[in-house]
């Protein structure tokens, strides 16, 4: 509902309001850990980001952390574990994909463990978070709505009945010969509030594709809190100023060292990955 | 008077007495100058205290204390011989004498409608009397012959001169002020203590036809914004139409039309409010010594009354602006026995319909009254009303918003006695809110917010004696709440519509209110209301597997629905009960100063939940429940007034401190996913406003108008938000300004200027930011500890008034305004955002609304 209404909100400043850009002389508030960590079987969306946050005003690169060990593994099954490698680091922050090919159970609670080493003026720290693996919900087609002279991606699955399910979906496109992770607008998120346990497809709306590109579509299946998360992220995406309440989004992450609350959230998802597909090859087999 | 003493006479002494009863004056008096009094005890007033500080002659002191009103002197030798004028109300006497009641209705003139408010004033006695809702007074006087002269607002006064040796009914008839503005602007009733009538409730009053003189905005003349003109009273945020009232939140404010509660009094998200001026008959607002008439919502109370109609003659009335246009229909159904009127208003923004490539954005309101009066005997009145009003938003066409009120209510108003005046009303609310999604047609959905309260309400009003009148009442209301169905939209939509549970509960409530003039000049209001606040068993429950929010507990969830439950009947499931207490004192500390004390504790049962502070039909309104208490104010205040120059200016001074419990709010990162199943959703907290007003006025001469000054802190703490520490309120502003003036150029063109000055509103700053999958998002700090910059502007307007007819019954004017005249950007907001050519940057932007804005309005009638 919240994000609903600001749907209607935000728009009342086309009828009413000018905009113009300014510098805005904020507070800077004390450097936070960063946690970004979305993890799955997937292996284009399952990574770990760990950066500092900026000043407000700061243009510069997220620093990164480049020295953390970072291992995954079910929390009632400490010994089957999955660690995370640095792979580089980058504007964002330092970026760590999994060792080894992740494999989830299904329902079963993760636990990520984040230790950052200490030095001469920090302590030791270690950041944890858990959350359930949700029920893979698998993509059974993809089709398309013609727009133009492009075409909007539709993603077809059948809901899981009595259970409530919460979903996210993204679209990665060949580039170059490279396939790049597509970053909507807005994180695409939906329930299956009134349409539980039917065949229904959802739209990816923020990017048109012509018949030539080349794409792979995930749908993730998320935890209730995750979807929480990503609500909050949203309306700060979207609706982000002073005429809406402003929170920072919720953290799963606890950390050993009072005072240090890390912002950023562990997802642990079901996503179902389509084969790499061309446009033109989809709408020729529907 | 016999001089025989000249010398005694000349003699001056050092009077210096305070507060004594006229039996210790004339002791003091005795001792001082070494004279005898010669007075019967019985004629001598009993409870009337004088002060007297003086180097005076015992003539000026006599003369001071006897002035021939009541009783006069003559010195005799040694002697001072009281000699009764007219014995004095509250001599033991003047208690003895029979006494008849003089009892009527106040009409306006042209159109026979009744006068709320208006003043009966027996100057000989300096007692008067006030016209309730039905324009009915009543007053109790010894036999005599008494001049009394009757005020109103917008109205020219009227003396006449009655012989009274029975029950008298004297029903009159006001004639209006030509140019509504030569007098006053907006007049609070607190100056009418120098009329003999003390006010125990800080009353601000507008007259419907001035805001058609004051600046406009967009070309619409609103009441409400003529209000935020007055201390106190505050607009939620630029041009809006929402009301903030000593700190309280905007959801705290009882809107009446006709006594029936409206839900949400503002058009267009906020820009206008829902009263057309042409429909109004009176706007009464209290924000302290509320009656205890008056409950379910904690800060104030904006009681609106529909004209009813002129029952003299058919009229037409109207205007055109720049938004909107208006017509008004009203006549008699039988001359003097019956009358209609029916009002309506449509803005033509629907006609600049803003075309985008995937269809229209638009924005459109309107709003219809209708109400009819049927004087059955002279004793028996029924009325009866209805308001619709309705608001559409539309974008593009994935996106559409409508919401609206309707009232509907039926009054039968009987003079049992001419002391005791009853009214009998049923009445019913609707609002309701709905939203449509269609991004995609498949699964396009509408939801659906409804709010229905039916009620009931008797009060009973009994002018016991000059000093005393009792009224008291009972009413009830039953609410339902339907607060979220879904449907599918488009034909294609496979969503399966999805029924909300039905709310009920009942809120009930006995009243009492005593106003009793204790001694000369003091008058004491003793008030109390007894509520009740019942939730009925919903008859389709659904038990879902939620934990409720509450602050030592954040792992509150929505589970899946475990069990649907049929409830019969109507089963108490929870209550609430709350006496509220009134309590208010006015003293008139001179015949040109008063001082006013007042204590009022508020319960309101059902709060609105916002997620924005821009007026919007974001809001849900959310019963009290068994884990959600009521809301409870309570209010302290003071208020010093002061007339000067004879009237010419006037000054008021008023403080207050409210201490609030149960204020409602989104829990941390609360979604309000479902509203009916909000338990995880929400907390609650506490609040407290304290704040100083000052309204200095100029209401006489050439130019007229008024310096108005609110300095005020609101702040509250809620669990779990900002560290449990105390933050300010969306509503904390420091200092708010507003001067007006109004010129009269001739008797036809009149000038007016508004110039606002307002300090910035809290919000909630960045103080950093970091970087979630592909997205840069600010972090925040402490909720509202930074401020938006102050805001001011100046709005001017000139109006030219032409009578087409001699008889008056037709004329017409034309206002034109400029809002913002030197063209000032004021901060509407900020939007922390991406950068759209550099997403990986945040950008701060500056929102404002309004330059500069002319607007022209037309009104006519015929």
């Amino acid at each position: 509902m919240r994000l609903k209404y600001l749907f209607f909100i935000l728009p009342l400043l086309v009828f009413f309001g000018c905009e113009e850009p300014i510098f805005l002389d904020v507070p800077i508030g004390a450097t936070r850990t960063i946690i970004d960590a979305n993890v799955s079987e997937s292996n284009s969306l399952s990574r770990i980001i760990l950066s500092r946050s900026l000043p407000y005003n700061d243009t510069t690169s997220f620093p990164p952390i480049e020295n953390a060990s970072i291992v995954l593994f079910p929390t009632d099954f400490g010994n089957n574990t999955f660690p995370f490698n640095f792979q580089g680091s980058f504007s964002y922050g330092a970026l760590y994909t999994p060792q080894t090919q992740i494999r989830l159970i299904p329902k079963q609670f993760y636990t990520l463990n984040v230790f950052l080493p200490g030095n001469e003026v920090e302590q030791d720290t270690l950041f944890q978070a858990q959350v359930r693996v949700p029920t893979e919900v698998p993509i059974e087609k993809i089709s398309f709505r013609k727009s133009q002279d492009q075409y909007i991606v539709r993603i077809h699955f059948t809901d899981p009945k009595n259970e409530l399910n919460y979903y996210s979906w993204r679209i990665s496109q060949k580039i170059n010969g490279q396939f790049i992770l597509l970053s909507p607008s807005r994180i695409p998120l939906s329930t299956d509030r009134g349409i539980d346990g039917k065949s229904v497809f959802v739209e990816y709306p923020f990017t048109s594709f012509s018949l030539n590109d080349t794409l792979q579509v995930h749908l993730k299946s998320l935890d209730q809190s995750v979807y929480n998360y990503y609500v909050a992220v949203n309306n700060l995406i979207e609706a982000s100023g002073t005429n809406v309440s402003v929170e920072n989004p919720p953290s799963n992450f606890a950390s050993t060292v009072t005072g240090q609350s890390p912002l950023g959230f562990l997802s642990v998802e079901s996503v179902s990955d389509t084969e790499e597909f061309a446009v033109i090859d989809s709408l020729l087999v529907n | 008077m016999t001089t025989f003493n000249s010398t005694a006479q000349e003699k001056r002494y050092n009077f210096d007495f305070f507060e004594l009863t006229y039996t210790e004056a004339i002791q003091y008096i005795t001792d001082s100058c070494g004279v005898n009094f010669i007075y019967s005890d019985d004629n001598i007033p009993m409870v009337k205290r004088i002060t007297y500080d003086k180097n005076a002659t015992l003539k000026e002191v006599l003369d001071f204390m006897f002035d021939g009103r009541f009783l006069g002197y003559r010195i005799d030798n040694n002697e001072v011989i009281i000699s009764v004028k007219r014995i004095p109300l509250d001599s033991k006497e003047g208690r003895r004498l029979p006494k008849y009641t003089v009892s009527g209705i106040i009409r306006e003139k042209s159109t026979n409608e009744t006068i709320i408010g208006a003043t009966v004033y027996f100057s000989d006695l300096d007692i008067g009397t006030v016209t309730n809702i039905g324009g009915f007074f009543s007053i109790s006087v010894p036999l005599g012959d008494y001049n009394i002269k009757i005020k109103s607002l917008g109205f020219k006064s009227t003396d006449t001169l009655v012989h009274i040796n029975q029950d008298y009914q004297l029903n009159l008839k006001l004639d209006m002020h030509e140019t509504k503005l030569k007098e006053v602007l907006v007049l609070s009733s607190n100056s009418e203590i120098f009329e003999g009538v003390l006010e125990l409730s800080n009353i601000t009053k507008v007259t419907p036809e001035l805001t058609k003189e004051l600046p406009m905005f967009l070309g619409e003349g609103d009441v409400i914004k003529s209000l935020q003109l007055m201390p106190g009273f505050k607009s939620a945020n630029e041009g809006s139409s929402e009301l903030s009232v000593r700190g309280g939140g905007t959801d705290q404010n009882l809107f009446l039309i006709d006594n029936v509660p409206i839900y949400n009094a503002t058009h267009s998200l906020g820009f206008y409010s829902i009263f057309n001026t042409n429909s109004l008959k009176s706007v009464k607002t209290y924000k302290s010594g509320i009656p205890a008439k008056y409950g379910g919502r904690g800060s104030s109370v904006i009681d609106v009354h529909l004209r009813e109609g002129n029952n003299q003659h058919f009229n037409v009335s109207g205007g055109i602006g720049t938004i909107s246009a208006n017509v008004t229909l009203e006549g008699p159904i039988q001359k003097e026995k019956s009358s209609f009127i029916i009002s309506g208003r449509r803005p033509y923004t629907d006609l600049f319909q803003l075309n985008s490539s995937d269809g229209l954005n638009s924005i459109l309101f309107y709003d219809l009254s209708a109400k009819l009066k049927f004087q059955l005997d002279p004793k028996n009145t029924i009325t009866t009303s209805g308001y619709f009003s309705r608001d559409k938003l539309a974008f593009e066409d994935v996106s559409s918003s409508e919401w609206g009120n309707n009232t509907a209510n039926v009054t039968w108003t009987s003079l049992l006695s001419p002391k005791l005046y009853s009214n009998l009303g049923l009445w019913y609310t609707h609002y309701n809110v709905s939203n449509i999604i269609n991004s995609v047609p498949e699964t396009s959905y509408k939801t659906s917010y409804t709010i229905d309260d039916v009620g009931l309400k008797y009060t009973l009003e009994h002018y016991i004696t000059p000093f005393v009148t009792i009224k008291g009442g009972v009413e009830s209301m039953f609410h339902l709440y339907n607060s979220g169905d879904i449907t599918p939209y488009d034909e294609k939509s496979i969503v399966t519509p999805t029924e909300a549970q039905d709310i009920r509960s009942l809120e009930s409530a006995v009243y009492f209110d005593a106003e009793w003039n204790i001694a000369d000049k003091v008058k004491l209001g003793i008030g109390g209301r007894f509520s009740r606040f019942d939730n009925f068993k919903n008859s389709r429950e659904i038990i879902e597997n939620a934990v409720p929010y509450t602050p030592n507990n954040t792992n509150s969830s929505v589970s899946v629905l475990s069990d649907t439950i049929y409830n019969k009947g109507l089963q108490i499931e929870n209550s609430h009960h709350n006496f509220d207490p009134r309590l208010s004192i006015s003293i008139g500390l001179s015949s040109n100063q008063s001082l006013r004390i007042a204590y009022d504790r508020m319960s309101q049962y059902t709060q609105e939940l916002n997620i924005s502070t821009l007026p919007s039909n974001a809001g849900v309104w959310i019963p009290s429940d068994k884990t959600i208490a009521p809301l409870i104010n309570n209010q302290f205040s003071i208020g010093y007034l002061n007339k000067i120059n004879e009237g010419m200016f006037d000054i008021s001074l008023d403080a207050y401190y409210k201490d609030s419990q149960n204020i409602l709010e989104l829990k941390p990162n609360g979604q309000l996913l479902t509203v009916d199943n909000f338990l995880n959703d929400v907390t609650t907290g506490i609040g407290r406003s304290y704040g100083f007003e000052t309204l200095f006025r100029k209401r006489k001469g050439i130019v007229t108008g008024s310096v108005a000054y609110t300095w005020s802190y609101s702040l509250m703490q809620v669990d779990d938000i900002n560290n449990n520490n105390w933050y300010p309120t969306n509503q904390d502003q420091r200092h708010v300004f507003n001067i007006l003036a109004s010129f009269e150029i001739t008797k036809q063109i009149q000038f007016s200027a508004v110039w606002n000055y307002a300090s910035g509103r809290p919000f909630t700053s960045p103080i950093g930011k970091h970087h979630k999958d592909g997205y840069v998002i600010p972090i925040y700090g402490d909720r509202n500890a930074a401020r938006l910059p102050s805001t001011h502007h100046l709005d001017i307007s000139l109006t030219f008034y032409r009578k087409m007819h001699e008889q008056k019954r037709n004329e017409s004017s034309f206002n034109f305004s400029i809002y913002n005249v030197y063209a000032r950007k004021n901060t509407y907001s900020y939007i922390f955002r991406s950068n759209a050519i550099n997403p990986e940057q945040l950008e701060t932007v500056k929102v404002y609304l309004f330059s500069i804005l002319p607007s022209f309005s037309y009104n006519f009638k015929f």
